[in-house]
């Protein structure tokens, strides 16, 4: 089982430059997000509001614990970002493949009766949208993943990415209308 | 990383998101010159920054907890039991989950239930707890048209389901459909609905969910509500802030009908069900939702819901008009598609609009008032909601060319053509509010048989009406001659109803143009009225028609005298705000515009509007009206940009209650052109006016004195763009109209006398032209006293003509005098007086006094540029006429 010593030690080798490290802490984050997120834990929680976020931040905390220096942290974040958007995406394509099965009822026949699809799938659009960003503009793609999967603050974002707090709001707002436009379908061919 | 392109789009985004509209186009237009891709895609950027930023997490989290409901078991088949009951047959799946219909297993009661069985993920463990509470709640909730909730728990896997009351029916909008039910019909059931909801309501129970599949029909035609107060025990807490914090959007069951603030997330009130079942209301009268999505994303459906601008009915059923979903939507409410539109119209159009507003505050307070308003309607009654008022923003743009003087003249003649007041056609449009005014009215007349004929007679001259008849072939003026030939003999007996009757007839003669018969007829029916009781209330409306019918046949004097007498009436007859009072206000107007008195036109214009906006709300068809005429006014003095707002707000309002082809529409897309002129888009002038000109020759006739206003603004536009042939047919046809329609000394033919005097000027063919301007003279001076507007108008281009002849010294003359005239009449700062020194200025030159010229040309040259821009035709002449004083 994982515990938090290992998850810390490996962050300093990576850290420190050892690019191993990373190999190996991505599977350890992988499955403890997972149990996380699928665990008795968010049950249990009344009126609870889930956000992948929380999962990442409980993950850490879990993993190495809520006093370390601020720049483990906001590392280790990093990867459980990019970790947390894989476990979503990958999760959504398996729901995808079940549900052909024809369990849920999709979009009725009279337009305003439509019920809305649960949008598990909408990820997919925004995994895919976010790929093609990092096309266009690698930095602006890496802040939208610490951001908003890893639950980044602007300031630790910048941290990770060595670039200036302004820069990341920059990145982001430009990032997040071009994704919506991406999403909705009403981009044009670039 | 980055690709150059999309480095570009970045920093141009940068630049311009944050800047006002204004200035970001001015700065796009810098910056992306004539890359029209590149514009597009960063205004396309800059369209989706602004909206709330709540997409992506949504995505994410709901990402989140679709993987976690995924753990939890899904029912893969039919279950056997839920509790005590026993399931057995599945009924449908819905969004929530499934239904089955189930009785109990110990046969206790021997009711059947339906068991709403919910999705996993929908519950958690808290519901449990929250059924609880809300159960003795529901449970009392006992109406006969809603669906009792029973019991509730857990099955032995676990499984949450809830058990009410099995109804057999039929959703709301299939029963009304497959019975074929009339909107009144429709309307009945609807309210029988709200009865139920607002029993709920006072039992503090809201729906929530409202939705025609969830509001059933039985058999013989009782309406029963589901699910009430479900959408509460499902949601996890008592303020359903979740759906915009964690943007769980799967838990708002049917977006369609979901309001606002239930996108929102914001609190949810009895005023939500009003929204839904406004949505309700639309779907069962047009047989669509006021809503279109494009897809199902979270984001799109907050677009629509929240910031979307929905169709009212009567527009939605008109815009699909023609197609076969349109066809048979209206034939199963057993009306043409037309009928249906109409139907729609008016009241039910507010209704509906009134209940659907963004805000839960500005709609009906609860349902129970919605049901009433539908009850006045039902009954012939004024409804109590009142429209929205819409806001235009005047477009940004460039002054090239200044209003000349002429060219309002044109707007006004087509505006008074058809009626400054309220006409029979005007009628129609609020006739469903004028309801109850009608009744009393008719009451007054004794004789059933006298109120039998006046009503026969009355619609069948609402036929004759081109603006009732919208072009139907029927002859008109015998129709029309023979009625009055029958007034004269007939009705002798009831002063009141002949004298109504012919004051109709004359005003059907006015809105065809036939300006001396209609005096006449209206003549008569002022005297008929006064003889048999100089106090009648009925005076009032004649008075106005005859004050009006006078000043359009350019009779200044007894204009005069009429209009001061409508007034007097109209305030003697009625206290406070009447609609005649406004009537007679706007007709004062018409009559200070045409002597030049700018501040007293816009006084009462404007005092005739406000009297109006009390009276109806803020839209109505004399709204409209008013709203044009201030627009007319705000183009004399000058100031375009107003004139424009107002122009087109007064037209938008037009098309939207009265149609794009009805007449009034038409002619004020006339006065809209206008503008357009005096904005230098003679093009786009050109277009409106070839759009319209083909519906006012079918529905008016080729001699309707409307045609020719329109065939005059034609050869301007010509003339401006330099058609000089083009421009001459059209004047030529409109002098032959007018002088037909209106007699050879009204003041338009004089004219359209003008307007050709300058084609042919222009066309080199210089005796033409002088007498043509000087038979326009002739008329003007004949009809108007000394020193009109249009005399000055009249002298200024006589003036040219001397110059183009080379006699400077005439021009002179002329061109002093007419700028006399224009200073006496117009302010200081009007553009017509700097183009009058202007022509002084290069009459002078042309006479060969240059030092005088000089000076006076030198100081006008910047102003002129100011005005009109560098190249414009003035700066042209005067810099031509300076370099020529310069040896």
């Amino acid at each position: 089982m994982t515990s938090a010593i290992d998850v810390t030690r490996l962050l300093h080798r990576w850290r420190e430059g050892d690019p191993e490290a990373l190999d190996e802490l991505t599977p350890l984050l992988y499955d403890e997000l997972r149990r996380l997120a699928s665990g008795q834990l968010w049950r249990e929680r009344k009126n609870h509001t889930l956000q992948a976020t929380e999962v990442v931040h409980e993950a850490f905390v879990r993993l190495i614990g809520t006093d370390v220096p601020w720049q483990d942290r906001a590392h280790f974040l990093a990867v459980a970002a990019r970790t947390m958007r894989r476990l979503l995406v990958d999760h959504a394509r398996g729901r995808a493949r079940e549900k052909r099965g024809g369990d849920f009822v999709r979009v009725t026949l009279q337009p305003y009766d439509a019920v809305i699809e649960p949008p598990g799938e909408e990820i997919l659009t925004l995994d895919r949208a976010l790929g093609a960003l990092a096309d266009r503009d690698k930095r602006a793609a890496a802040v939208v993943e610490l951001h908003h999967f890893g639950g980044l603050t602007h300031d630790e974002v910048a941290e990770v990415l060595g670039i200036s707090p302004s820069t990341v709001k920059r990145d982001l707002r430009v990032a997040v209308a071009w994704l919506r436009r991406e999403m909705t379908g009403t981009a044009h061919a670039d | 990383m980055q690709t150059e392109r999309w480095r570009i789009v970045r920093e141009i985004f940068e630049r311009v998101v944050d800047l006002a509209p204004d200035e970001r186009v001015a700065t796009l237009d810098d910056l992306c010159g004539d890359d029209v891709e590149l514009r597009r895609e960063v205004e396309s950027l800059v369209g989706e920054s602004d909206g709330a930023e709540t997409g992506i997490p949504r995505v994410i989290a709901a990402a989140a907890r679709g993987m976690i409901d995924n753990d939890e078991c899904r029912l893969v088949t039919v279950p056997e039991k839920f509790g005590p009951y026993r399931v057995l047959e599945l009924l449908g799946r819905g969004g929530m989950g499934s239904v089955y219909l189930a009785e109990r297993e110990d046969r206790a009661f021997q009711h059947r239930v339906a068991l709403k069985v919910l999705r996993s993920g929908l519950s958690d463990t808290g519901m449990e707890a929250r059924f609880k509470s809300e159960r003795q709640i529901l449970a009392d909730l006992r109406h006969p048209n809603i669906a009792r909730l029973v019991d509730g728990g857990t099955s032995d896997n676990g499984v949450p389901y809830l058990a009410m009351e099995f109804v057999d029916g039929r959703r709301i909008d299939g029963w009304c459909d497959e019975r074929r039910l009339t909107i009144e019909q429709r309307l009945d059931l609807f309210r029988v609905v709200c009865s139920a909801v607002q029993a709920a309501h006072r039992s503090l129970v809201v729906h929530r969910d409202l939705k025609p599949a969830n509001i059933l029909v039985t058999p013989d035609g009782h309406p029963k509500l589901l699910d009430f107060g479900i959408a509460k025990i499902l949601g996890p807490s008592s303020h359903d802030h979740t759906m915009a914090v964690t943007g769980t959007l799967d838990r708002l069951l049917t977006p369609a009908f979901a309001s606002p603030e239930q996108v929102d997330g914001r609190p949810v009130a009895t005023a939500s069900d009003v929204y839904s079942l406004g949505v309700v209301l639309y779907a069962l009268l047009v047989g669509t939702g006021p809503h279109v999505f494009e897809n199902s994303s979270a984001g799109e459906i907050e677009r629509v819901i929240c910031r979307g601008d929905p169709d009212r009915p009567s527009l939605a059923v008109r815009r699909r008009k023609g197609t076969g979903e349109g066809a048979r939507a209206a034939g199963i409410r057993r009306l043409t598609e037309e009928r249906l539109a109409r139907r729609l119209s008016g009241d039910l159009d507010v209704i509906v609009m009134t209940a659907l507003r963004k805000e839960p505050e500005r709609r009906y307070p609860s349902v129970e008032a919605l049901s009433e308003d539908l009850r006045r309607h039902l009954a012939g009654l004024p409804v109590k909601a009142r429209p929205d008022t819409v806001f235009y923003r005047a477009g940004k743009f460039v002054r090239r060319h200044r209003a000349s003087v002429a060219a309002t003249v044109v707007g006004v003649a087509a505006v008074l053509v058809f009626g400054v007041q309220s006409t029979v056609s005007a009628r129609i449009a609020e006739k469903e509010r004028d309801r109850a005014l009608v009744a009393e009215e008719r009451a007054r007349v004794e004789a059933k048989t006298a109120e039998r004929v006046s009503s026969f007679l009355v619609d069948l001259f609402r036929v004759a009406d081109p603006s009732e008849s919208r072009g139907e072939e029927i002859s008109v003026r015998q129709l029309l001659d023979r009625g009055a030939a029958r007034l004269n003999d007939e009705l002798t007996d009831e002063p009141g109803t002949r004298g109504r009757l012919l004051k109709s007839v004359g005003e059907v003669y006015r809105n065809l143009g036939e300006y001396e018969h209609a005096a006449e007829l209206l003549t008569q029916s002022i005297e008929v009225l006064q003889r048999d009781d100089p106090q009648s209330a009925e005076l009032s409306p004649s008075l106005n028609q005859l004050a009006g019918v006078s000043i359009e046949l350019g009779d200044t004097e007894e204009s005069h005298r009429f209009t001061a007498l409508a007034l007097e009436t109209a305030r003697r007859s009625f206290d406070g705000d009447h609609r005649q009072i406004a009537v007679a206000l706007n007709n004062l107007g018409w009559l200070a515009r045409e002597e030049s008195r700018l501040d007293d036109a816009d006084r009462y214009f404007r005092e005739a509007l406000e009297m109006r906006i009390r009276l109806w709300g803020d839209e109505h068809a004399e709204v409209a009206e008013s709203l044009l005429d201030l627009g007319t006014v705000a183009l004399d003095r000058d100031r375009v940009p107003e004139a424009v707002e107002l122009h087109e707000r007064g037209y938008d309002m037009r098309r939207r209650l009265l149609g794009a082809d009805h007449p009034l529409t038409i002619s004020s897309l006339a006065t809209v052109v206008a503008t357009l002129e005096s904005m230098g888009d003679f093009d786009r002038g050109l277009e409106r006016i070839d759009e319209v000109m083909p519906t006012a020759i079918r529905i008016l006739g080729p001699d309707h004195p409307a045609v020719a206003d329109l065939q005059v603004m034609r050869g301007r536009q010509h003339r401006f763009l330099g058609r000089l042939p083009e421009a001459e047919a059209a004047f030529a046809e409109a002098l032959r109209i007018e002088r037909a329609a209106r007699g050879p000394d009204h003041p338009y033919v004089g004219y359209a006398k003008v307007q050709l005097g300058v084609i042919l000027t222009r066309s080199g063919r210089f005796e033409e032209a002088e007498q043509s301007y000087l038979e326009a003279l002739q008329i003007y001076r004949n009809a108007y006293p000394e020193g009109h507007i249009y005399e000055a108008n009249t002298l200024g281009k006589l003036a040219e003509l001397a110059l183009e002849r080379g006699d400077g010294e005439a021009a002179l003359r002329l061109a002093r005098r007419s700028r006399e005239l224009f200073g006496q009449l117009l302010p200081e700062d009007h553009g017509e007086l700097l183009q009058g020194d202007a022509l002084i200025g290069i009459s002078l030159a042309a006479a060969g006094r240059g030092d005088e010229a000089r000076p006076l040309l030198e100081e006008v040259l910047p102003q002129i540029v100011a005005a009109g821009g560098e190249d414009c035709r003035d700066a042209h002449r005067i810099r031509e006429a300076l370099a020529d004083l310069s040896p």
